[in-house]
């Protein structure tokens, strides 16, 4: 007995340090835990909503998901790989991926895929890429790049405010043609989010605000399908079998759920009631099987993701990583946007819009970006760390340390010495 | 290192990026508003107040669906169906979604329909021109083939509804006695509206959440209804069916305005068949008078004339003022009453009881009924079951027309005595002879099977009743009123009774023929009444009418019923049966 104890004493020392010692993690680690759980969570409500769809589509009613688990591993794959891009790549390269965006929105628009009446997708052997999802993460990370560069224009003159503000004209066309009013929106709201934070001139900033709006309006008031989307939202009882069926029945999947929810499964308005139950009214299933507490649960896992986002992105700044903090906030404010206006259509907030709950929806493309996009938030956080780490062991023996200590914790050689190819760069 | 680059970027730059405090906490006070904002949305949807919106769920999701509800059979007492149910469907419309799907465009469609219904295509079309109503019954109760061909049309906005309906094997055999359902599969007569209630069920209940297409999802609450019980009756349908045929034989030969023939088991009182002619097709009603539907047997009063003439001299050996070997002068074959007179047709001079039975005599008759007193007269009337229901509870059951309060002359007592100053039904005489039979005990009669055998009471003395139907066996032998009723191989008991029917001061030109009867007269097992009522042709008493049918169905029911012959000399049966059959010409 006492010899046992005796030699379990320096293991559990051991343990307790590997546990405590926050030193020896050089990753965001609640960060990760909180992507994990959305995608669980989103898997779960995935394949529960889209069992009935599936079954009458396919006759398999785990065709969705075994889908949704394969672009998960496609997601988690495409993830580990960003985290091994140093952020100085994104630095340089920006404009040359905002370049392969532009020419495969246009590549789209002359071969593109036309389903539902909108040309949004290039097919590439069996794959079809939704090139507004990468569209979306490269814009960002142009700008971030931009407002690095032209950092007194942008803040100083009107010039350097519009110039930003031109490309994203560019895409908003490419965009407007497919027709994909919702990316649209989300790029503006982005970009506006940016310049303010950026520090652009307010007078400059709400004549785009206001502008912007107008632009809005018109466009809606262009095309009828938007108007009637619309009015539907207003007032959607007004024709609950016509224009108003999906806000509808939506509302009343929210209605069943109470507080607790009808329990995983159980969904009532998934049985074809509601269309796009696993896409675009995702959040209707999980409301209604999981209640308010999932819905709660799931605002609440975005919202720290959100800002912890905004606080990388501050942090950056602070650091003097000022491309790496802009990207941190557009990355944190599309994702606010894109969880406001998928929870607030299904909820009969907004107008309907086709825009995917980070991490959660079904939906490859956008699944497999927005998991890029957090590797990325935990890439630009890495190197802060490591950075934190040199400042505190001073510049010459950081680089030994950095070594040193990844060989006391094995898990993070990898990233660690990627991190040195992207300094020896 | 990083930060060297990234200082290398900007080195023309004085003015580098920088945290700008108050720009940065409004926009997490905005992402902040905008989480709270959902969340709020959320619990206040979900929360605070989803009863306007579960509401509208259950709306579209709840639902009560019945199963279909099938009537009980109703059977003859060896289990053969008389009226069982069948699927058939209803056709109907929903006229608002005819118009919303135009479905009136589809012109050769909706004449199609309407050629294979039958209907005008003018009025089909006025049946759906509302677009304001919901639902019209287009037909009901068409085959299963029809609501496959008017499936197959496809018009929008016409639907089809299972319902059941109901069916008659039998037909007219048995239409009296079973009687008939109307559309909604509720009893109109007979034992379908008697036994209703216990015949029919009400569907199972069940509340369920149904998806899109209207698939079950949950089974919330369920209900199971009152299951349908069938009905056996004490009928057989082969006697009923036997029966019916020789009826309808002879009111068709005879001429007759109509006919009933009641038989009875005499030991149980059970009726065996009871059947009317004119009878109609209960499967199909259209254009059939009502005097076809009533069910004569148990309606139809009538004075029974001679056939209750056993009595007088029954309450006359019960008294005790006659014995079995009392003989009446009934010379000359005519006295006065009051101020009436009784008469024979012709002087049967002194006659025994069995003669005065054989030979019908009023005057026999008269003068026993006239020496007992009027009360114990009547009483033998009352226990006879003539006077009163006979426990069969049939619908419109008659209970006979007799007049307690009538202060009852001499005369009258003596019409009494042969069959007028009262009328009956031929259940109640079948009743009576029925309790002949059964050595004088009274039972009630039955016409659903009974659980228990009903309780008998005991009218007459054993030793009367079999004289009685020893007396009764001579109507039916040489020098009585009705050889032709006689039965090869059997003994056969039995009286004529011809009435004539009265009419408004007096008594007409009409005739009801009735003869009653049991056999085998040895140890009676049937008793049968057979009533011609109004024959039309040159015959008119019931030896001549009544007695050949009689002969024919207590024969048939007495073979089909196993019932061992008792006649002395069967071994000649042969030349007997000739010499009946001969007489039943």
């Amino acid at each position: 007995m006492s010899i046992a104890t005796v030699n379990q004493a320096p293991i559990l020392q051991k343990i307790f340090s590997q546990k405590h010692d926050t030193q020896a993690r050089h990753y965001d680690l609640p960060l990760l835990l909180i992507a994990l759980a959305l995608l669980s969570i989103g898997l779960v409500i995935v394949t529960s909503a889209s069992m009935p769809v599936a079954t009458r589509l396919f006759d398999n009613p785990f065709h969705f998901a075994f889908r949704h688990v394969v672009y998960m591993g496609i997601a988690v794959t495409a993830a580990l790989v960003t985290l091994q891009i140093p952020m100085y790549w994104w630095r340089v390269s920006n404009g040359w991926l905002l370049l392969s965006v532009i020419a495969i929105l246009i590549a789209i628009l002359l071969v593109g895929r036309t389903v539902n009446g909108s040309t949004r997708w290039l097919a590439i052997g069996p794959i079809s890429i939704q090139a507004a999802e990468p569209a979306k993460l490269f814009l960002f990370c142009y700008l971030a790049g931009y407002l690095v560069r032209r950092y007194e224009e942008v803040t100083e003159n009107l010039k350097g405010f519009i110039k930003p503000l031109a490309v994203f004209f560019v895409l908003a066309l490419l965009l407007l043609k497919q027709p994909d009013f919702g990316t649209v929106i989300v790029m503006f709201t982005t970009t506006l989010g940016l310049l303010f934070l950026a520090g652009a001139k307010l007078w400059q900033f709400f004549g785009l605000v206001l502008t912007g709006i107008c632009a809005v309006v018109a466009l809606v008031m262009f095309e009828e399908y938007r108007m009637k989307r619309v009015t539907a939202f207003l007032d959607p009882w007004a024709d609950p079998f016509g224009s108003g069926y999906q806000l509808t029945q939506s509302l009343m999947a929210y209605g069943r759920g109470d507080l607790f929810g009808q329990g995983l499964g159980n969904s009532l308005q998934k049985l074809e009631f509601l269309p796009e139950a696993h896409t675009d009214f995702i959040a209707a299933v999980l409301a209604e099987e999981m209640g308010f507490a999932g819905i709660i649960l799931v605002l609440g896992l975005l919202l720290a993701l959100v800002l912890k986002a905004l606080r990388l992105g501050n942090k950056a700044i602070q650091n003097d990583r000022a491309f790496e903090g802009y990207f941190a906030y557009g990355i944190g404010i599309w994702f606010c946007f894109q969880t406001m206006v998928n929870i607030g259509a299904s909820a009969g907030m907004l107008p309907t819009k086709g825009l995917t709950l980070p991490l959660v929806s079904y939906g490859g493309n956008s699944l497999i970006i927005m998991t890029m996009a957090v590797a990325i938030l935990v890439r630009i956080d890495f190197e802060l760390r490591v950075d934190g780490l040199q400042a505190l062991r001073g510049g010459s023996q950081a680089k030994k340390t950095v070594k040193a200590k990844s060989t006391k914790a094995p898990k993070k050689k990898k990233k660690a010495s990627s991190k040195e190819v992207a300094s020896d760069d | 290192m990083v930060t060297r680059q990234v200082k290398t970027n900007k080195k023309n730059s004085e003015n580098k990026p920088q945290f700008r405090q108050w720009r940065f906490w409004l926009v997490v006070g905005v992402v902040i508003s905008v989480f709270t904002g959902l969340a709020a949305r959320a619990a206040y949807i979900q929360v605070i107040d989803p009863d306007q919106l579960v509401k509208q769920g259950d709306n579209r999701t709840l639902r009560v669906r019945h199963s279909a509800a099938h009537r009980g059979m109703i059977m003859d007492r060896n289990g053969v169906e008389l009226a069982v149910s069948i699927p058939v469907q209803a056709i109907y419309a929903d006229p608002k979604i005819v118009h919303d799907k135009e479905g009136l465009q589809q012109t050769k469609r909706w004449q199609a329909l309407a050629e294979v219904l039958g209907q005008d295509y003018e009025k089909l079309i006025d049946k759906v021109s509302n677009p304001q109503r919901r639902f019209v019954y287009i037909q009901r109760q068409v085959s299963t083939a029809m609501a496959d061909y008017v499936k197959q049309l496809k018009i929008p906005g016409i639907y089809l509804r299972e319902e059941s309906r109901r069916y008659y094997p039998t037909g007219e055999v048995s239409a009296h006695v079973v009687g008939f359902t109307g559309v909604d599969d509720d009893g109109l007569e007979g034992i379908e509206k008697l036994y209703n209630e216990y015949l029919t069920s009400t569907p199972d209940k069940r509340v369920i959440r149904r998806d899109r297409v209207g698939r079950q999802v949950e089974l919330l609450d369920e209900e199971k209804g009152k299951q349908a019980q069938d009905i056996t009756l004490t009928l057989d349908q082969r006697v009923q069916a036997m029966v019916y045929r020789e009826l309808k034989e002879a009111v068709q030969y005879l001429k007759a305005t109509s006919g009933s023939i009641v038989v009875t088991d005499v030991h149980t009182g059970e009726i065996l068949a009871m059947v009317n002619s004119p009878s109609f097709n209960p499967n199909n009603r259209s254009n059939v008078s009502s005097h076809r539907i009533r069910n004569r047997a148990a309606t139809d009063a009538f004075e029974p004339g001679s056939s209750v003439k056993p009595l007088a001299v029954l309450s006359a050996l019960e008294f005790g003022v006659a014995e079995l070997d009392t003989v009446i002068d009934t010379a000359p074959g005519r006295m006065r009453i009051g101020g009436s007179f009784v008469s024979d047709p012709r002087n049967y001079g002194e006659l025994d009881l069995t003669g005065i039975i054989q030979k019908s005599s009023n005057m026999g008759t008269s003068k026993l009924a006239l020496q007992v007193p009027k009360e114990h007269l009547l009483d033998t009337y009352y226990a006879m079951g003539l006077i009163g229901d006979t426990g069969t509870q049939l619908l419109g059951e008659s209970e006979g027309i007799f007049n307690e309060a009538r202060r009852w002359s001499k005369f009258e007592l003596a019409t009494l005595s042969f069959g007028y100053g009262l009328s009956v039904t031929s259940l109640q005489l079948a009743r009576m002879y029925s309790t002949l039979g059964n050595g004088g005990v009274k039972l009630p009669l039955s016409i659903v099977k009974r659980a228990e055998p009903a309780e008998g009471e005991r009218v007459i003395s054993q030793q009367y009743a079999k004289a009685i139907i020893n007396m009764m066996e001579s109507v039916t032998q040489e020098g009585g009123t009705a050889t032709k009723a006689a039965v090869a191989g059997y003994r056969v008991a039995g009286k004529t009774g011809t009435s004539q029917k009265a009419v408004p001061g007096g008594y007409g030109e009409e005739y009801v023929n009735i003869f009653a009867g049991v056999a085998p007269a040895s140890d009676p097992q049937i008793a049968v009444v057979v009533l011609i009522n109004e024959p039309g042709g040159d015959l008119y008493h019931s030896g001549d009418t009544a007695a050949p049918v009689f002969s024919k169905v207590m024969a048939g029911a007495l073979q089909m019923l196993n019932v061992a012959p008792d006649a002395r000399g069967v071994s000649s049966l042969a030349k007997t049966s000739n010499s009946v059959g001969g007489a039943g010409r």
